[in-house]
């Protein structure tokens, strides 16, 4: 444990209220234009999955918990949650639907993702900045249509829309954001 | 941030709209205010304090001069005393679309940069200002063509006449608190009581909140949120200690002549009948700054030149907008930075 600022927690940072552990969900600072500020969280009981909402003064001191964070491979998923390994010592962990949310789109065969993890159980997930992901339906290229800058709607291989430069075709191969889903490049493979 | 980047094409496209709303904003405000006898003016950035409030945060630079001598100077918080002191040089009516800098500050509602419209009325009364408040409403959700104002899925409507609730009555209306019980008639304030009454209405009070730290708890708890719903909600009389230099209000000396504008939850202006003794003035940048050094650990000059102004200046009325704010409010953004022409950098 570590006590710091409110201001300086981040999502999924795990934080101890009271001697029970919860998971920073989402998290915003509030500055009156005159007054207080306080920092404005959603968070969820480690124990028991219950979500809360909780505010601090900015400068109000926190206990931080430690949480181990580590690369593990994804697996695949069952009825039980998505399964991951620790290629370091082919440990397997278990994640639940809550954590992984809507990042499971982006979720592919092998793929390296952070986890943090609290004595074996796991908080939150953060997939790789990019990925590569194959365009499924999109305008087809018109003639004249080459000024850069210009843009059309596109639908990627895991469902996700998206906008993309108009020289981009169905099966093009494409590197995206996972954060928003956004064209970033045409993929170099 | 793995963002997609604002100056990329698609990006820069859905952003434009907004963009050409808030010019378009701009525009018709600047003509509102000519059409009524106001001067735009444009302040200085640089100024020798910041501004004296405990919570509010600047950029610090320093000034070298020809001789190579250093001096401290910062990027302005607000151009009030700018504004003020061209009162006290004579100006009656002022207006200035002032580029503002806040540290610590970014969010959803936060830029470290921002633009604050400020204008002021000598000779006239803070009411004259909701008025004005009112009516700039009106005009940006006009221009921006939409009959409704709109954050996070409230809506307010921009038409319709301000709701005015003071300090006292929305404590007791939406926490139960008799507020003004924990103030005295020369504007001092019991922290435990206010702390009592707010615990007793379910809130977790900290064992070193002082009385502003409760009274900020109970008003973004229970308060603001709430305020600005279906039309805008003008909330005034606030306790002198918390209305840094807004003058006594002659009805009640425990409340201060200060009003916010707020529509769909969001504070939107801030307005005083202006306070014009210095010395009373001084008294109150010290108590600010003494709050800052013992909760920051840092402390603001005080403008010696805009204490002597404020001694020539005529009582008067002023407000602060965040046009920003009142940019998205009209055009339904979510963030501060899609109504921003170029966002400031994450750091």
């Amino acid at each position: 444990m570590v006590k710091v600022a409110a201001s300086s927690l981040r999502k999924g940072n795990v934080v101890d209220v009271d001697g029970k552990l919860y998971v920073i969900l989402k998290l915003e600072n509030i500055h009156p234009g005159k007054g207080t500020p306080v920092t404005q969280l959603d968070m969820r009981r480690i124990s028991d999955g219950v979500k809360v909402s909780e505010r601090w003064r900015t400068t109000e001191s926190v206990e931080k918990a430690f949480v181990d964070e580590r690369s593990f491979n994804f697996l695949y998923k069952d009825a039980e949650g998505y399964h991951f390994m620790n290629p370091d010592n082919y440990d397997q962990i278990v994640v639940t639907e809550d954590v992984v949310g809507d990042m499971a789109v982006y979720l592919q065969d092998g793929m390296t993702v952070t986890l943090l993890t609290h004595e074996d159980v796991a908080l939150s997930l953060e997939l790789p900045a990019r990925v590569t992901l194959e365009i499924v339906e999109t305008e087809p290229v018109t003639k004249g249509q080459t000024a850069s800058g210009s843009y059309k709607p596109a639908k990627l291989d895991n469902g996700v829309r998206t906008m993309v430069p108009t020289y981009i075709t169905v099966g093009t191969r494409v590197v995206v954001m996972t954060e928003d889903g956004s064209f970033l490049e045409r993929a170099k493979d | 941030m793995s963002r997609a980047p604002w100056w990329r094409g698609d990006v820069h496209a859905a952003r434009r709209p907004l963009l050409l709303a808030r010019n378009r904003i701009t525009a018709a405000t600047r003509a509102w205010f000519a059409a009524r006898d106001f001067l735009e003016v444009e302040t200085a950035a640089l100024q020798v304090s910041p501004g004296n409030e405990a919570h509010l945060h600047a950029f610090a630079t320093e000034a070298i001069a020809t001789d190579g001598v250093r001096a401290p100077l910062y990027l302005r918080t607000s151009p009030e005393f700018a504004c003020k002191s061209l009162l006290a040089a004579g100006e009656a009516r002022i207006f200035d679309f002032a580029r503002v800098w806040r540290n610590r500050e970014r969010g959803a509602l936060h830029s470290p940069e921002f633009t604050l419209l400020e204008w002021y009325r000598a000779g006239e009364s803070y009411e004259v200002l909701m008025e004005d408040c009112a009516a700039l409403l009106g005009l940006a959700a006009e221009t921006a063509g939409t009959r409704r104002l709109t954050f996070r899925g409230r809506t307010a409507d921009p038409f319709a006449t301000p709701e005015r609730v003071t300090l006292a009555e929305a404590f007791s209306r939406y926490a139960g608190i008799d507020l003004l019980a924990t103030v005295q008639a020369g504007g001092e304030t019991d922290r435990d009581a206010l702390a009592a009454a707010a615990r007793g209405a379910g809130l977790r009070i900290a064992g070193d909140d002082t009385w502003a730290d409760v009274f900020s708890r109970v008003l973004v708890e229970r308060i603001e949120p709430i305020l600005g719903d279906g039309r805008p909600t003008i909330l005034c009389e606030y306790p002198v200690s918390e209305a840094a230099l807004a003058r006594p209000s002659l009805r009640d000396p425990r409340v201060a002549e200060r009003f916010e504008l707020y529509a769909c939850g969001v504070e939107l202006a801030n307005c005083f009948g202006e306070l014009t003794e210095p010395a009373e003035q001084r008294r109150r940048f010290g108590l600010e700054m003494d709050e800052k050094a013992r909760i920051y650990g840092e402390r603001y000059p005080i403008d010696e030149e805009f204490l002597s102004a404020l001694a020539h200046m005529p009582p008067a009325s002023g407000a602060a907008l965040g046009f920003d704010r009142l940019v998205m409010l009209a055009t339904g953004a979510a963030h501060i930075d899609q109504v921003l022409w170029t966002p400031v950098a994450e750091t």
